[in-house]
């Protein structure tokens, strides 16, 4: 009940907020301004408790809430428990709007220091505002009563929850959601700061208030994305770490088009180009989170993704259609509004230009975003022109966006060697020199090795390219500051991370093997031994397989069981790491042999004949170098939190104009020795911003 | 019009060719069992499995059968490479990826499985004693 109201609170709290602030906009009264504050953190307090009441339903198992009993019971550890909170629909909005709320509140004050609050708070107490209207249509509060009139008396207390699904019964459900739905928060900003700038025409310094928000949204979102493919891969037993499911894809595409964000605002910030581009991007990102909700919760993706939620009703689908035109047509009409008085800046680069090697690289990124997109709405796209929903084929991705995989290999490297204006054609062809070697010599090697796959041996020799570049330039440049070193270092992440993609999925051997009790079956290398399952939780068995290889050995420990919960067998996989590669052994069933040794056809009744012998059928599968994936990602991650720290200060006061017009580049280029390039000014080591040096 | 342009707007034109091919190349359509066996080629075949007849798993190969029933109450086997997905028992209904084989079977490399109430619940089972 309190629950219900407490929503009802946040919503009109929002509304009076985002009309006050709008007021102020137009009409400049500080009344409203602080009517818009006080709204906020009325909205703010409100869903604080609304989270904290149904944290507190859960915790007490109040099992008369529909909610607390769909998703929880009371056999669950109390981590569990809590992740129960966002395991429905109802729930993770509620978490996505307490992100929000929380994230708005920073803003808030730092809007307010760049003299953007009500133009930012307008729009995104927006966002609050329609994540609390599905609240309002999708209550958590509901009664179990209210939620199946006929079914149920009023006031009946189930004595237990329904559960929750064991597939999600996982320590990564405890953290995965919650940096997803915050990176989704943290998008909010850069959307809302871009929007803001079109009201108040200001073009050119919007983007460093933005930019912090938009590289902890991205580092967030990243975050999430990998945790999500560590879940898949060593839990949820896909073989792989990427399944191209559309909830996995419908975070990618924001992510890609906030990382080429990310590379246009540094050009303007540079050199005063790309307006109108970053405007459009920072707008992007979000309407994608918006249009990935959509996707994945609206139920149009119907029977051709397992993961995606069920059909939520007409209610839902219509707000959600009504929040992506709103989200969509607002800006779309200002940016229509504004397009004659967006400044030009002619851009002047040249072919051998970073400005150009950025502007390609984002091309790329923005490329891949709308592959993956037009993909993931394959359903919904086949839908509306053949009338017959159908998804597409996984080989769909994997084949369009290997060369641009290419691209994004070159384009790293070439990037970062290259000058802002022009470069001296004899002095980057010597920088090159290094990047191309590692390149060729990886090819060659992976040739020696047996690869024949030419679009392969291309894409491996591209990752290693930009992986010798960016580690020649990030030496160069943490030797003087590590601090301006992040740029580096993500890129040297993305080129160890595009080895361990081509080498862990394009050489993997996977193979099914039988295993009956106690006897030694040789596969991949490998002597397998099954000896036989215990259980380790309640009615939950791992399947102990014996791993032996030279002098080691190692018991991996599969999962099976049976989950009354989803009526099915739950299976885990296990995994050796072995540092160069993983043996990855995914249990596929527990059979029975007859006396010949002969496997016997087992029948879903039971009826196996005379059995004798039980037989551990598994898929057991070497994923090569797969720990380079991991690291990888760790080191891009790494590179994004180097860069946050370093743009934090910056986008905390605000300067006005592009910044550097002209100025050669504050990181020395590899192949500078002493004296600069003819016609390019004396690199600054170190840069002070005219604000900060007058405080 | 500066070479610059007309470069961008070739590669731009390359990729939406490219991609268009690929989108309509990897599609698979969905259909039922006449449709699968006219068309020869690799598509999504929806319908039931037949809880009468049994179901296999054979070790050696791998491969998991069964048999399915579609919409117009046809017929048909389906074998599977690999083992049944988790949810199968409790599928309502089942989509193949794959294609018809000379055998007669149904040759499949994927087995999605839709299951009634993935997320949502019912009255009745509100009300069942919990055990």
């Amino acid at each position: 009940m309190i629950g219900g109201l407490l929503v009802k609170l946040a919503f009109i709290a929002c509304g009076v907020s985002v009309l006050a602030y709008v007021r102020h906009h137009l009409r400049g009264t500080p009344l409203s301004l602080s009517v818009g504050r006080l709204g906020y953190i009325t909205t703010l307090a409100a869903v604080i408790l609304t989270a904290a009441t149904l944290l507190y339903l859960i915790l007490t198992h109040q099992f008369q809430y529909t909610y607390v009993w769909s998703y929880s019971s009371r056999d669950l550890p109390t981590p569990l428990l809590v992740s129960t909170f966002y395991a429905g629909q109802e729930g993770s909005f509620l978490l996505w709007a307490l992100y929000t709320a929380v994230i708005g509140l920073i803003l808030l004050r730092h809007a307010a220091r760049h003299g953007y609050e009500a133009q930012v708070m307008s729009i995104f107490g927006g966002i609050e505002l329609v994540l609390l209207l599905m609240l309002l249509v999708k209550n958590p509060f509901l009664y179990v009563w209210e939620s199946y009139p006929g079914d149920v008396r009023a006031g009946f207390l189930p004595a237990d929850g329904r559960g929750l699904n064991p597939l999600l019964q996982n320590y990564w459900m405890v953290i995965h959601p919650q940096v997803l739905f915050s990176g989704f928060a943290a998008m909010g900003v850069p959307y809302a700061y871009a929007i803001a700038a079109m009201l108040k025409r200001d073009y050119d310094s919007w983007f460093k208030a933005a930019t912090p928000w938009l590289v902890f949204g991205t580092f967030v979102l990243g975050t999430g994305i990998m945790m999500g493919g560590v879940w898949a891969y060593e839990t949820l037993g896909w073989g792989g770490y990427w399944g191209w499911d559309p909830v996995e894809n419908s975070s990618l595409v924001p992510w890609l088009v906030g990382v080429a964000a990310i590379h246009t605002t540094l050009s303007q910030r540079k050199r005063g180009a790309f307006v109108r581009t970053n405007l459009a991007l920072g707008i992007l990102c979000f309407i994608l989170v918006v249009y990935s909700t959509f996707l994945t919760r609206s139920g149009v993706l119907g029977d051709t993704s397992v993961h995606s939620f069920v059909d939520p009703g007409m209610w839902v689908y219509g707000l959600l259609v009504g929040v992506l035109i709103l989200a969509t047509g607002l800006p779309a009409f200002l940016f229509a509004r504004r397009w004659k008085e967006f400044p030009r800046r002619p851009a002047r680069h040249h072919y051998l230009s970073r400005e150009f090697a950025l502007f390609l690289g984002a091309a790329t990124l923005v490329i891949i975003a709308v592959l993956v997109i037009i993909g993931t709405s394959s359903p919904l796209i086949t839908g509306i022109f053949f009338g017959n929903k159908s998804a597409v084929d996984i080989s769909y991705y994997v084949q369009t966006v290997m060369p641009l995989g290419v691209a994004i290999g070159l384009l790293t490297g070439i990037g970062q060697l290259l000058w802002w204006t022009k470069s001296n054609k004899r002095s980057l062809l010597e920088a090159l020199v290094p990047p191309g070697v590692g390149g060729l010599l990886t090819i060659a090697v992976a040739i020696a090795l047996g690869a024949m796959e030419p679009l392969t041996l291309v894409l491996l020799g591209a990752a290693m390219f930009g992986l010798v570049a960016n580690v020649q330039v990030g030496w160069r440049i943490a030797k003087t500051n590590l601090r301006l070193a992040g740029g580096a270092i993500a890129h040297i992440g993305i080129g160890v991370m595009l080895l361990g993609f081509v080498v862990s999925s394009e050489y993997d051997r996977e193979q099914t093997v039988a295993l009956p009790l106690g006897k030694s079956v040789e596969a991949l290398g490998f002597r397998m031994t099954y000896q036989g399952y215990h259980e380790f939780e309640k009615e939950r068995y791992a399947f102990d397989v014996r791993v032996e290889r030279e002098n080691s050995a190692v018991v991996l420990k599969p999962v099976m069981f049976f989950s009354k919960y989803n009526d099915g067998v739950m299976r885990h996989p296990d995994i050796a790491n072995l540092i160069l590669r993983d043996l990855y052994i995914a249990p596929m069933s527990l059979d029975q042999a007859n006396a010949t040794g002969q496997p016997a056809m087992q029948t879903r009744d039971g009826s196996t004949g005379e059995a004798k012998v039980d037989v551990l059928v598994v898929e057991a599968s070497i994923k090569p170098l797969i720990n380079l994936v991991w690291s990888g990602v760790i080191i891009l991650l790494l590179g994004f939190l180097l860069t946050i720290i370093r743009r934090a200060p910056e986008g905390a006061l605000m300067q006005t104009g592009p910044e550097d017009q002209g100025e050669g580049e504050e990181t020395p280029m590899p192949y500078e020795k002493t004296s600069s390039p003819p016609n390019q000014p004396v690199s600054k080591r170190r840069r002070t911003p005219p604000v900060r040096a007058a405080r | 019009m500066n070479t610059k342009t007309i470069v961008g707007a070739i590669i731009i034109l390359v990729f939406i060719i490219f991609g268009a091919y690929s989108f309509l190349d990897t599609n698979v359509e969905y259909t039922d069992i006449a449709g699968a066996m006219a068309k020869g080629k690799k598509v999504q075949l929806k319908g039931t499995w037949n809880r009468e007849r049994a179901t296999a798993f054979n070790p050696t190969t791998g491969q998991f059968s069964f048999y399915l029933v579609d919409d117009n109450g046809k017929e048909c086997q389906v074998i599977l490479e690999g083992a049944a997905p988790n949810n199968f028992e409790l599928a309502t209904s089942v989509v193949a990826k794959g294609r018809f084989t000379k055998e007669g079977y149904f040759h499949a490399n994927e087995l999605l499985t839709k299951c009634p109430s993935k997320y949502e619940a019912t009255g009745t089972e509100v009300m069942k004693p919990q055990s």
